[in-house]
């Protein structure tokens, strides 16, 4: 468990807001595996990087933890590829760009996700337990991760400019909510990963077609929406770097708009529940800070990046099996 | 990172231009840029009137220079030859650009608010993002609107303005990469300015005047019209499952 009198500098390391530390603090806790944890290094380019909770867990093939998740050893391709892509921090608005509606029911507008390294790899659940895999989910994440550690990645949507899912929304780049009484719309710079959530289902294409985004029906629980996303069509990455759900998992967004001090956040608590790779449900969280002065989304054309006219074969990548 | 090159934001004038703006405001949160009133809300849904793949009814009405006539000509025999590597759009579903996006027979959704318009296309879910007059001053993350005013974007840079009940919306900055429709080309220093407006409750026209010192011997202009179609969540289109067939993803 992570205490709340940790304050500013757990939200830092984590990159949440407060008000997510506070679920952090009133969930059932993994306090053994806390006080075994490494003294908290420093990211490469980076802010400082949380432990993960078992350094002395056996991977497959070699695996270990490194400076930044599991590698093959120490600055293997996957330490590379933190340094290689780790931005630098977005500097905080300028004042008198103007609030968002104070409306909890109402997120229109312009949010950038918070959150760098729990993007490229997710190494605890929300409360700093291990995630749950099972043995054909550890299977999956560990030939992701041993892939792009040895610069022979697996083939990913994203990879092949396909759609992502929602979760390529909710990290670190600029999004756009537009919101009416029948739905919400999500644009980013993720180039044709719009997410769009059915308050009203009927507005849905019919049900049972599977699709990349999968199909997305949202209601408000008190001040938080609750979107139920499911029909995926092909296995899906939750990190960069591979985190896996199955065409037959669920995942449940839990979207509030909170005041953090002088900071608006969305704050998003993602519950996933597949049994095919997990042994039990379990929960991350992504926050996006309001930024204004992001409201311009950029272009991303994915397609003009792929290796040539013969399209999607040429990205370097390798076809993940089916198992 | 770019080409080994560390990218940081551009901030300083950006940030400059928002405090100064907080300093007049005297500390008001919200929003000068927030409150300009729209006089029409074109939010919903759309589609094209009579779908069409070129630009004019007629390609020799457009006043073409000779390097302009050319270049088209050149497209007009290697897409006979079936070679379309000069359209990115057609060989590998790269962004159309505009305005050939607004000729995509399938349907589109205008997003409306005081500080963005947001198009977004059922063609491969493409979109167009346009700063209306409402905007604040916009930082620039990782160079992009440097990179863009260098070589600029298949959607081009577009700013609107009200002019009575029709938004002027100006284009620029488009990546000359991109083509006016099936097959005429445009240089970098293209202008496009549309005017947007309903011409009926239920009909929307853009009228789009087109210029282009390189490729065009004076302005001329050409109009679309679209008809309102019910509210609905688009199916999703990729264009690459579409053209190369589906790639090798588990789906278990």
């Amino acid at each position: 468990m992570i205490p709340v009198s940790l304050g500013f500098a757990a939200r830092h390391l984590l990159g949440l807001p407060a008000a997510a530390m506070l679920v952090l603090a009133a969930a059932p806790s993994a306090a053994q595996d806390s006080q075994r944890r490494e003294p908290v290094l420093s990211a490469p380019g980076g802010g400082p990087v949380p432990p993960p909770p078992d350094p002395n867990e056996v991977r497959a093939s070699g695996l270990w933890i490194g400076r930044a998740g599991f590698s093959t050893g120490p600055g293997g391709g996957l330490d590379k590829e933190l340094i290689r892509n780790n931005p630098p921090l977005t500097p905080t608005p300028a004042p008198g760009l103007g609030a968002p509606s104070n409306d909890a029911h109402d997120l229109s507008g312009s949010w950038y996700g918070d959150q760098f390294l729990p993007a490229f790899e997710i190494m605890t659940d929300m409360y700093g337990a291990k995630v749950p895999f099972n043995e054909a989910g550890r299977k999956v994440m560990d030939r992701r991760l041993v892939a792009m550690d040895q610069g022979k990645p697996l083939m990913s949507p994203s990879i092949l400019c396909r759609p992502s899912g929602p979760d390529a929304l909710l990290v670190r780049i600029t999004t756009r909510f537009y919101q009416s009484k029948d739905r919400i719309d999500i644009f980013s710079t993720a180039g044709h990963d719009l997410w769009s959530i059915a308050l009203n289902p009927a507005l849905l294409p019919p049900a049972g077609q599977k699709s990349y985004m999968g199909r997305s029906i949202g209601h408000w629980e008190g001040d938080t929406l609750v979107v139920v996303n499911n029909d995926f069509k092909t296995r899906r990455w939750l990190s960069f770097r591979g985190t896996p759900i199955s065409p037959a998992g669920t995942l449940t967004y839990h979207i509030s708009k909170i005041r953090d001090g002088d900071q608006w956040v969305l704050q998003v608590i993602t519950t996933v529940d597949d049994v095919t790779y997990y042994t039990r449900r379990w929960k991350f969280a992504r926050s996006l800070s309001w930024r204004p002065d992001l409201a311009l989304v950029d272009e991303f054309d994915c397609e003009t990046q792929v290796g040539s006219s013969s399209g999607a074969q040429d990205t370097g990548a390798v076809p993940e099996p089916e198992d | 990172m770019r080409d080994g090159r560390v990218n940081r934001p551009r901030v300083g004038r950006a940030r400059l231009l928002g405090a100064l703006t907080a300093a007049l405001l005297g500390g008001t949160t919200l929003a000068a840029h927030a409150q300009v009133a729209a006089p029409v809300d074109f939010s919903g849904t759309w589609k094209i009137a009579k779908p069409r793949t070129s630009i004019l009814p007629d390609d020799d009405a457009i006043p073409f220079t000779a390097s302009g006539r050319n270049q088209y000509k050149t497209y007009r025999s290697k897409r006979a030859k079936n070679d379309l590597e000069f359209d990115q759009t057609a060989s590998r579903c790269s962004a159309p650009g505009v305005p050939r996006v607004m000729l995509t027979p399938m349907r589109f959704r205008i997003f409306q608010d005081p500080q963005v318009m947001t198009i977004a296309f059922e063609w491969n879910h493409v979109r167009r993002v346009i700063g209306m007059p409402g905007h604040p001053p916009q930082i620039s993350l990782f160079g992009a609107a440097e990179d863009a005013k260098l070589v600029g974007t298949k959607m081009g840079t577009s700013r609107a303005q009200w002019r009575g009940n029709t938004l002027v919306v100006e284009t620029k900055e488009l990546s000359d990469t991109t083509l006016l429709d099936d097959f005429v080309p445009h240089g970098f220093e293209l202008k496009l300015t549309e005017r947007l407006s309903l011409i009926a409750p239920d009909t929307l026209e853009d009228r789009i005047t087109i210029e282009d010192p390189e490729t065009f011997t004076r302005p001329w202009e050409t109009a679309v019209t679209y008809t309102r179609q019910p509210d609905a969540i688009f199916r999703e289109d990729v264009c690459l499952d579409r053209v190369f067939g589906k790639p090798t993803l588990p789906t278990k």
